[in-house]
């Protein structure tokens, strides 16, 4: 399967491949698809290292796997090494949506720094940076349904302790109304 | 205590081994190995310190020093990876490769110093009889 080019996925991609272990890994695999240990004893690697960058390199698309029976087989992805490196980068400039897939990434990024596990680690201190978690926790809620004090705390608490500064900061953001006690989604 | 200076010299092996390892790999270009090497470094000097702690507090016991030693330096071993057990299952759950692997490089480190200290214990209770 090729992935769609974004910025995103070239940069997944490159990663994957800026490293000398991957890059040995991928070269292994050139003239046949490979089980792990069998990757892990030509290139005297031990096996949970091996599969680490496997996992990398299946996320950037360039390798895939099946199952043989108990086990995984690994083979080349030739239909993402084969694409010219110019498909990737023209690819990425000249995205219409290249404002918008940013703008995107960015609120992942920040998603990814204080969400972990489904917790959040601290409530942002930038307003801009709040904003974008506020966004992210009130998805929790659902559009036409109202809700008790009791209920939104609840689910806030699901991902951090002061739910109330949270439940204030999603009614000052207009994320969520509330009137007569009851809350519901904007 | 003979087992103090021999497990000292062990760790002394270990951290010159690992740091060797990790310029090897950073001239190769790895740098994710040498990242996972970097936390295995991380963790002995952890455990490092941790045994500094368990000497210095067996040598204010004059009846029983080794077995103050070995409660002492056992016991981290059973507080400190608590939480990269815990680690490790949540990344598990939420496919998180790369956290689970740091976890289990770390839980198998420590693990790794705690089998060379029973050992070296055995081996002086072995020659003391």
């Amino acid at each position: 399967m090729v992935p769609t080019k974004n910025i995103d996925s070239a940069v997944q991609l490159f990663k994957a491949l800026s490293d000398g272990s991957r890059l040995k890994i991928l070269s292994a695999l050139m003239d046949a698809p490979k089980y792990v240990e069998i990757i892990a004893e030509r290139l005297e690697l031990a096996p949970s290292t091996v599969s680490f960058h496997l996992k990398k390199l299946e996320e950037a698309g360039l390798v895939e796997k099946t199952k043989d029976q108990y086990y995984t087989v690994y083979a080349i992805n030739k239909e993402i090494l084969d694409l010219p490196l110019s498909d990737w980068v023209s690819d990425v400039y000249g995205s219409t949506d290249a404002e918008s897939e940013r703008e995107a990434a960015y609120k992942q990024k920040v998603i990814d720094s204080f969400i972990k596990y489904k917790q959040l680690k601290s409530i942002p201190v930038q307003r801009k940076k709040r904003l974008i978690i506020l966004e992210y926790l009130v998805e929790s809620f659902a559009y036409n349904k109202t809700y008790t004090e009791k209920e939104v705390n609840l689910i806030i608490a699901d991902f951090h302790d002061d739910f109330a500064t949270i439940r204030k900061e999603m009614v000052l953001e207009k994320l969520l109304a509330r009137e007569n006690g009851m809350y519901w989604r904007i | 205590m003979q087992i103090i200076q021999t497990y000292q010299n062990y760790i002394t092996t270990l951290k010159a081994e690992k740091k060797a390892v990790i310029e090897t790999l950073l001239e190769n270009h790895c740098k994710d190995d040498a990242t996972f090497k970097q936390v295995e470094l991380n963790i002995i000097e952890i455990f490092e310190k941790m045994f500094e702690i368990s000497v210095k507090k067996s040598n204010a016991d004059a009846t029983h020093p080794t077995d103050t030693l070995k409660v002492t330096f056992l016991a981290f071993f059973e507080k400190i990876p608590q939480n990269w057990h815990t680690q490790r299952e949540k990344s598990r759950q939420f496919d998180d490769a790369s956290t689970e692997y740091t976890e289990t490089l770390k839980i198998e480190q420590a693990n790794a110093m705690k089998h060379k200290f029973l050992s070296l214990l055995e081996e002086e209770a072995h020659g003391a009889h």
